[in-house]
């Protein structure tokens, strides 16, 4: 084959790629721009529907995990989630271990955090390792006279909630009640698990995964890969052709 | 002009491996609390104290922040004219956890004890951090001095810029 019916091959070649990656070319180029301004957008905190997020993730809400009445106020887990009656708290969370009212509100234990609430399920503060709460908290419960105590690592901890202080004790005179889980009414659990449901991707996650070919599987990944070295071929094409025609 | 091969490698593919080799995200290591407050007193670490965030207070922090603020109460560590402040701030998704130093109503030290993002983590370089020292507020609740950004970076500095903000009007409140 001569040079010019090698330059016309070649032609011919980056004409049809171009053709074929066309498509991808406008679904990256949208895809990408949105992903590029997403904050902006609000796409990263919008959410697609929980039907959708069941078909094309296989995802669906976990069950509702242990739930606490505190004078009169209802505290459920679920996947990472905290609601306080009904409404998500602002955060992620392991599961909780118990709940006491305290003077300002509500404490909430969990394995390694206590969040404090106010009655209207406000967040006051989140106490951590910082305020030298113990790790591997266990339960959490009160005496009659309102003393709030830990169980941590088989340990009992006595606890200021104010000045945060945590301070090992022996096992108190009177007897410590430890909060315990109650059931949990079907309506709320329905309403929780719905109201997580619709958290669980989020349109930034969908464009990213249209963007990367993830949507389909291995299938869309190989095919972005495919169209990936078909505009690497293309660019090498379409410069190479530029540069003999340049030449002449 | 011919553009063979190696005109190709030098141009393109060369700078392409060394911008890639950078581009990795790299969150840095976590600084436990405790150790943060342990090294800024010197092991002699005096009791907590609160500030509560309500009336003005709040409606001030709100407006610094640019959101509600997720805590009603925060926790700082005073010894003579320096407070420690350690508080969370999410940058784009995750909560960041800053360690800053106020002395004198000005910024003596700002630290990032905990980045969780998947980028940005370049606040975290001492080269950021010191333009905090010696910041203090304006009469607008501003910083006094422009902080240089950085690329990429944008939502992270914003976080630890609110969070300077709110800890010196709220070390402010204090002194007066």
């Amino acid at each position: 084959m001569n040079a010019a019916a090698r330059t016309r091959l070649l032609h011919a070649i980056h004409r049809r790629m171009g053709v074929c990656s066309a498509l991808f070319v406008i679904l990256l180029a949208v895809t990408g721009a949105l992903l590029q301004h997403s904050s902006t957008l609000g796409v990263d905190n919008d959410f697609v529907s929980p039907g959708f997020a069941k078909v094309w993730y296989g995802i669906v809400a976990p069950e509702a995990g242990p739930n606490y009445a505190i004078n009169g106020n209802l505290i459920t887990s679920i996947g990472d989630a905290l609601y306080c009656n009904g409404e998500r708290l602002p955060g992620r969370f392991t599961e909780p271990r118990g709940g006491v009212a305290f003077a300002h509100g509500l404490a909430i234990a969990t394995a390694s955090t206590i969040l404090l609430l106010t009655p209207e399920g406000e967040i006051i503060e989140t106490l951590t390792v910082a305020s030298g709460l113990p790790e591997n908290i266990e339960r959490i419960g009160t005496t009659p006279d309102g003393s709030i105590y830990l169980q941590a690592s088989n340990a009992i901890v006595e606890v200021d909630l104010d000045a945060a202080s945590f301070v090992t004790a022996e096992q108190p005179e009177a007897p410590i009640s430890w909060s315990s889980a109650s059931p949990i009414d079907g309506v709320l659990e329905s309403t929780i698990k719905e109201d997580y449901a619709g958290t669980l991707i989020s349109w930034e996650r969908l464009i990213l995964d249209i963007h990367t070919g993830r949507l389909l599987g291995t299938f869309g990944v190989v095919l972005v890969d495919l169209m990936a070295a078909l505009f690497l071929l293309l660019a090498l094409t379409g410069v190479w052709s530029w540069s003999r025609r340049r030449g002449r | 002009m011919r553009i063979g091969f190696r005109f190709l490698i030098k141009t393109i593919a060369l700078p392409l491996a060394v911008i890639l080799c950078f581009a990795a995200s790299a969150a840095g290591p976590v600084i436990a609390p405790g150790e943060y407050l342990d090294r800024i007193f010197a092991g002699a670490v005096p009791e907590s104290e609160t500030v509560w965030m309500s009336g003005e207070t709040k409606a001030i922090a709100t407006k610094i922040l640019g959101h509600k603020p997720d805590f009603l109460r925060l926790r700082y560590w005073r010894k003579d004219a320096m407070t420690v402040w350690v508080i969370d701030e999410i940058g784009k998704t995750e909560p960041i956890t800053f360690g800053l130093v106020i002395e004198d109503d000005v910024i003596k030290s700002a630290e990032v004890l905990a980045f969780r993002e998947s980028r940005g983590w370049e606040i975290q370089h001492e080269f950021f951090l010191n333009q905090f020292q010696g910041i203090a507020l304006d009469s607008d609740r501003n910083l006094d001095r422009p902080i240089d950004g950085i690329s990429g970076a944008t939502l992270s500095v914003r976080a630890i810029t609110r969070v300077s903000r709110l800890v010196l009007y709220l070390s402010q409140t204090l002194s007066s």
